[in-house]
C-alpha cells in the first residue's frame, strides 16, 4: 500500500463527472439550502472538454441550436409483422413535443458550466484509485469514506456518491451488488448526414425491430440524426469495418428492406477487412430499397408506418462511429447499508438504449438525491446518514426497476422470432397504436420522464 | 405514534470523575485528543474510559438501534422548530427582533446569530442538528450527567464541520449543568430553548418548565414537546412500544409522568406569576401541534393539533406525542 497523502474533508463527494455526477454538483451548488455544503466532483477524463463554445446564461441555453433538437414523431415499427406505432406530439396535452435530443457531450459540457464552483471544488482528470473505510490515524473514528487518487491524497465525506458509470467503484467499495446480464448484443452508434428528410424539418425519430435488436435514428439537426443500432456482437464487428459510405447505405438498407435481403447481406461482409464482394453494388440496393418503399403493391412487411417517406441515409460524420456493449443491470440497493454512500445514474443501473431512458433515469436520480439533500439540510440533519438517505432509495429504487423492466420485455419481445410472438408483438403494437389514451400514458412514461 | 425517549434509558455506565459544574467544550480532531483534553483539567480518564463514552455514543447513534424511532423523528421536530422560530423572529417589530442579523435569514443557516439551548440534549441528536443552522448552541443533560454530556461531545467531535470554537459565529458546547444552575450562571440570555422529550422525564415538571422558560431573553421562544396522558398513549408508547414490539427498552417510559397539553400550558402560564420571574413578560403558546408515526411509511408527521378525533373516537391530533412553542413576550414596564 502506498503511503497516506494529505487528508482533505468535504461533506459531499461526487465520484465521477459524467451528465449525472456534475448535475447532481451543480443542482447542489445552486440550492438555496444545500449551497452552504461543500462538495468535491472528481472526474477522471476532462469535463470541461469544449465542444466548441456558444455564450448562453442556462445550461439549456448553452447548447446551439443545431446540437439539440425537438422531435415532435416518434415511429417505431416491427421488421418481421405488421406491428405499428406513431407517436404524434399534438396528442398529448401536456406539450407541444415528444422529447428532445441533445448529444451527451454537449449536454455535460452545457452543464458542468452550470457547477458553481463557488461551493464545488472540481478535481479534473483525476482518478480515484481506490475506497476505503478510514483507517489512518486522522480518520480515526469516523465512519466517513475516503477516496484515495491517484498521488494518495485523501478525501473524505460525510455522503459519498458513485457517479462513475457501469462499473462504479463506489459500488463495489459498498459491497452492493447489481443483478443483472449482459445483452447478447452491442450498441452502433454514429451521427449521419441526411437528405430529404420528411416533412418541413427533420422532427421525426424513427425506431424498427430487427430480428438482432432495435435500430433507431433521434433528429439531432435539419440534415443530421443520431443512430443507435443493437445487433448481435458479430454483426456488430461487421457493422465497425465497413467503410463509410458502405456503412451508410447499410443503414439505408436496414430501415427499408426486409429481414432477409439485410441478414444476407451481413453474411457477405468479410469479417477480417469489412469489404464486401465485387458482385454486390450496396450502393444500387439502397436506391432500390428506397424505390421499393414508393411501390403500391409490395405487402407491406416490415414496412414503416403509412405515409411514412424515410430520409435518405447520405454519410457518416466522420469519427462518429462506435460500438458499445450493452447490459441490463439494476443495484440490489442505492445506498450503503449504514448510509454514508449513494448511487446515481449509471452506477445504480444500466438499460437497454432501446426506449433511450438511460440518462433520464439519471437525472430522476439527480433531482431525488438533490431534494432529499435539500430536506436533510432544512432539518439540521447529518446529509450522509441513513435516515436521510433511505428516502432517496425508497424514492427512486422502484420506479427505476419498473421501467428497466418495461423497457427489458419490450426488448425481448422483439428479439424472438417465433410466429406467435411476432404476430403477438404487431397486435399489440397496433392495438397501443389505435387507443389515443393508451398511447398518451405510454407517452408520459417516455418523456416526462 | 411511538415513542423513545432521552435522558433515563440512554445513560452508559461509566464512572468518569468530573465536576457537575465543569464546562465541556470538546474542540474537532481526534477522539483521543479531544476527550482527554476535555478531561484533562479535572480528571485523568483512560483510554478505556474513553472506549466505553464511544461504545455509548455508538449504540445511541445507531439509525436502527434503540433510539431508532427518535432519529426518525428528529427531521419533523427539526422542522417544526425551524418554522416557529423563523415566523417568530419575522413577527417581531424590526427594532427587538434581537440578535439575527438580518431580516431575511440565509436559508443555509437560518439561525445565524442565535443562542440557543438545548435542555436534555440525550445522544446531542437536537443539539447537533440546531448547530448545522447556524445557531450558536448550548447542550446539558437534563440531570447534569457528565456521562450523558460526554457521550454527546464524543460523537459530536467525530464531525469535523461542527465548531467547538465558542468565539466562532456558530458553535456547539456541551456542559453538565442543570438548567438551574446555568440559569443562575447566565441569565435570560437564550433566543431560543428547546426541550424535547424530557420534560415526562423530570421530578418537578412544574419548576423545570420554569427555570427553560426563564432562560429564553425576552421576545425569545421556547419549545417544548412530550406525551399527553392518555389511554392511547399508555397502549402505544409502553404496551405495544415498550413491552411487545420492543422498539424502546422495557422502562423508558413512566406512564404517571406524562403531561397533558392543558397542564403543560399551566406550567408556562405559572412562570408569569411566579416570584423567580425577573424580567417581567408575558408567555403566549404560539403553537400546539401532534406528532404521529406512521409505521407503514416507517415515518413521522407533523398534525397541525386542529384535529381532535380521529375517526375512532380517540387519537386525537395530541393524544400523544406533542410540541408546543411559547413566545416570550416583553412587557413594557
Ligand atoms: C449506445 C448507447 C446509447 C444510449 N442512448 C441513450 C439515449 O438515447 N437516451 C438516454 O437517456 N440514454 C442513453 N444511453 C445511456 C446514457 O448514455 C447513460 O445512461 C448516461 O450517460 C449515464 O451517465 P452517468 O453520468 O451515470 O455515467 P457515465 O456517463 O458513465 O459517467 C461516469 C463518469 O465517471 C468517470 N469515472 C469513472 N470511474 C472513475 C474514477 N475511478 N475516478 C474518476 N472518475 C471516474 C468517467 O470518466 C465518466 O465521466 C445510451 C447508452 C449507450 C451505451
Amino acid at each position: 500500500m502506498k503511503a497516506t497523502g494529505r487528508l482533505k474533508r468535504t461533506d459531499v463527494c461526487i465520484v465521477g463527472g459524467g451528465i449525472a455526477g456534475t448535475a447532481l454538483a451543480a443542482a447542489i451548488s445552486q440550492s438555496p439550502f444545500a449551497s452552504g455544503l461543500k462538495v468535491t466532483l472528481i472526474e477522471g477524463g476532462n469535463l470541461f472538454t469544449k465542444p466548441e463554445h456558444r455564450p448562453g446564461i442556462g445550461a439549456w441555453d448553452r447548447i446551439p441550436v443545431d446540437r439539440k433538437k425537438v422531435f415532435t414523431q416518434m415511429k417505431i415499427w416491427d421488421a418481421m409483422g405488421y406491428g405499428k406505432l406513431g407517436f404524434n406530439a399534438p396528442q398529448t396535452n401536456a406539450s407541444s413535443c415528444i422529447g428532445w435530443i441533445v448529444e451527451s457531450n454537449w449536454l455535460r459540457y452545457a452543464v458542468a458550466q452550470s457547477v458553481d464552483q463557488k461551493s464545488v471544488s472540481i478535481l479534473n482528470n483525476e482518478t480515484v484509485e481506490s475506497v476505503t473505510r478510514p483507517a489512518a490515524p486522522d480518520e480515526q473514528n469516523l465512519e466517513w469514506p475516503v477516496v484515495v487518487l491517484k498521488d494518495a491524497s485523501r478525501i473524505q465525506s460525510r455522503l459519498l456518491v458513485g457517479a462513475d458509470g457501469a462499473n462504479s467503484l463506489v459500488r463495489k467499495f459498498a459491497g452492493i451488488d447489481a443483478l443483472g446480464w449482459e445483452y447478447p448484443q452491442k450498441a452502433i452508434v454514429a451521427t449521419l448526414d441526411l437528405e430529404g428528410v420528411e416533412g418541413k424539418e427533420n422532427d421525426i425519430a424513427y425506431q424498427k425491430f430487427l430480428p438482432g435488436g432495435p435500430i433507431a435514428i433521434l433528429p439531432l439537426s435539419a440534415t443530421k440524426s443520431s443512430l443507435v443500432w443493437s445487433t448481435t456482437p458479430a454483426n456488430a464487428a461487421k457493422l465497425s469495418k465497413l467503410t463509410n459510405s458502405n456503412f451508410a447505405n447499410f443503414v439505408d438498407i436496414a430501415f427499408r428492406n426486409s429481414v432477409e435481403d439485410i441478414q444476407f447481406l451481413f453474411s457477405q461482409i468479410n469479417e477480417q477487412d469489412g469489404s464486401l464482394p465485387q458482385n454486390i453494388n450496396i450502393e444500387k440496393e439502397a436506391e432500390w430499397g428506397r424505390n421499393r418503399l414508393l411501390d403500391p403493391n409490395y405487402d407491406g412487411t416490415g414496412l414503416p408506418p403509412t405515409y411514412t417517406i424515410l430520409p435518405k441515409i447520405a454519410g457518416v460524420v466522420e469519427g462518429s462511429r462506435a460500438g458499445f456493449p450493452l447490459r441490463f443491470w439494476h443495484s440490489e440497493n442505492y445506498i450503503g447499508s449504514d448510509g454514508r454512500i449513494a448511487l446515481i445514474g449509471d452506477a445504480a443501473h444500466t438499460i437497454h438504449p432501446l426506449a433511450g431512458q438511460g440518462l433520464n433515469l439519471g437525472l430522476l436520480d439527480v433531482a431525488t438525491l438533490s431534494k432529499v439533500i435539500d430536506e436533510g439540510v432544512i432539518s439540521g440533519s447529518d446529509v450522509g446518514n441513513l435516515h436521510t438517505l433511505q428516502n432517496y432509495a425508497a424514492e427512486r429504487f422502484a420506479p427505476n426497476l419498473a421501467m428497466m423492466m418495461a423497457v427489458d420485455s419490450v426488448g425481448k419481445l422483439f428479439r424472438t422470432e417465433s410466429d406467435l410472438i411476432v404476430w403477438a408483438r404487431s397486435f399489440g403494437l397496433n392495438l397501443v397504436n389505435s387507443l389515443p389514451a393508451v398511447k398518451n400514458m405510454a407517452m408520459f412514461a417516455a418523456s416526462s420522464l | 405514534m411511538f415513542h423513545a425517549a432521552f435522558g433515563i434509558a440512554c445513560q452508559p455506565k461509566v464512572t468518569a470523575v468530573l465536576r457537575a459544574s465543569a464546562n465541556i467544550r470538546i474542540k474537532p480532531g481526534t477522539l483521543s485528543l479531544s476527550i482527554a483534553r476535555m478531561y484533562s483539567a479535572t480528571s485523568s480518564i483512560d483510554s478505556a474510559e474513553v472506549a466505553k463514552f464511544a461504545a455509548a455514543s455508538n449504540d445511541w447513534w445507531k439509525p436502527n438501534g434503540q433510539f431508532g424511532m427518535l432519529h426518525q423523528m428528529n427531521p419533523v421536530r427539526m422542522k417544526y422548530i425551524r418554522t416557529q422560530t423563523l415566523s417568530h423572529l419575522a413577527s417581531l417589530p424590526v427594532s427587538s427582533a434581537s440578535t439575527l442579523a438580518s431580516v431575511q435569514p440565509d436559508p443555509a443557516a437560518p439561525f445565524k446569530g442565535l443562542r440557543v439551548l438545548d435542555v436534555g440534549c440525550g445522544g446531542g441528536l437536537l443539539s447537533e442538528s440546531l448547530a448545522r443552522l447556524g445557531a450558536s448552541v448550548t447542550a446539558t443533560a437534563i440531570d447534569a450527567s457528565p456521562e450523558n454530556v460526554a457521550m454527546a461531545a464524543y460523537h459530536a467531535s467525530l464531525d469535523p464541520m461542527l465548531n467547538f470554537d465558542p468565539k466562532a459565529p456558530f458553535s456547539l458546547s456541551f456542559r453538565a449543568i442543570t438548567a438551574e444552575e446555568l440559569l443562575r450562571e447566565t441569565g435570560s440570555v437564550f433566543d431560543l430553548v428547546c426541550s424535547l422529550e424530557v420534560v415526562e422525564h423530570v421530578n418537578n415538571p412544574k419548576e423545570f418548565i420554569g427555570n427553560c422558560l426563564e432562560l429564553v431573553k425576552p421576545n425569545g421562544l421556547a419549545i417544548f414537546s412530550t406525551i399527553n396522558r392518555t389511554p392511547t398513549a399508555r397502549l402505544f408508547t409502553i404496551l405495544l412500544a415498550e413491552n411487545i414490539l420492543k422498539w424502546v427498552p422495557v422502562g423508558t417510559h413512566n406512564f404517571d409522568k406524562y403531561i397533558t397539553p392543558t397542564e403543560l400550558e399551566s406550567f408556562v402560564k405559572a412562570v408569569e406569576l411566579s416570584s423567580v420571574a425577573t424580567i417581567k413578560s408575558k408567555h403566549e403558546i404560539a403553537d400546539v401541534s401532534g406528532l404521529a408515526y406512521r409505521p407503514l411509511e416507517n415515518k413521522w408527521e407533523l398534525l397541525d393539533g386542529k384535529n381532535s378525533m380521529f375517526g375512532f373516537g380517540f387519537a386525537g391530533d395530541l393524544e400523544m406525542n406533542y410540541v408546543m412553542s411559547v413566545r416570550k413576550l416583553a412587557v413594557a414596564a
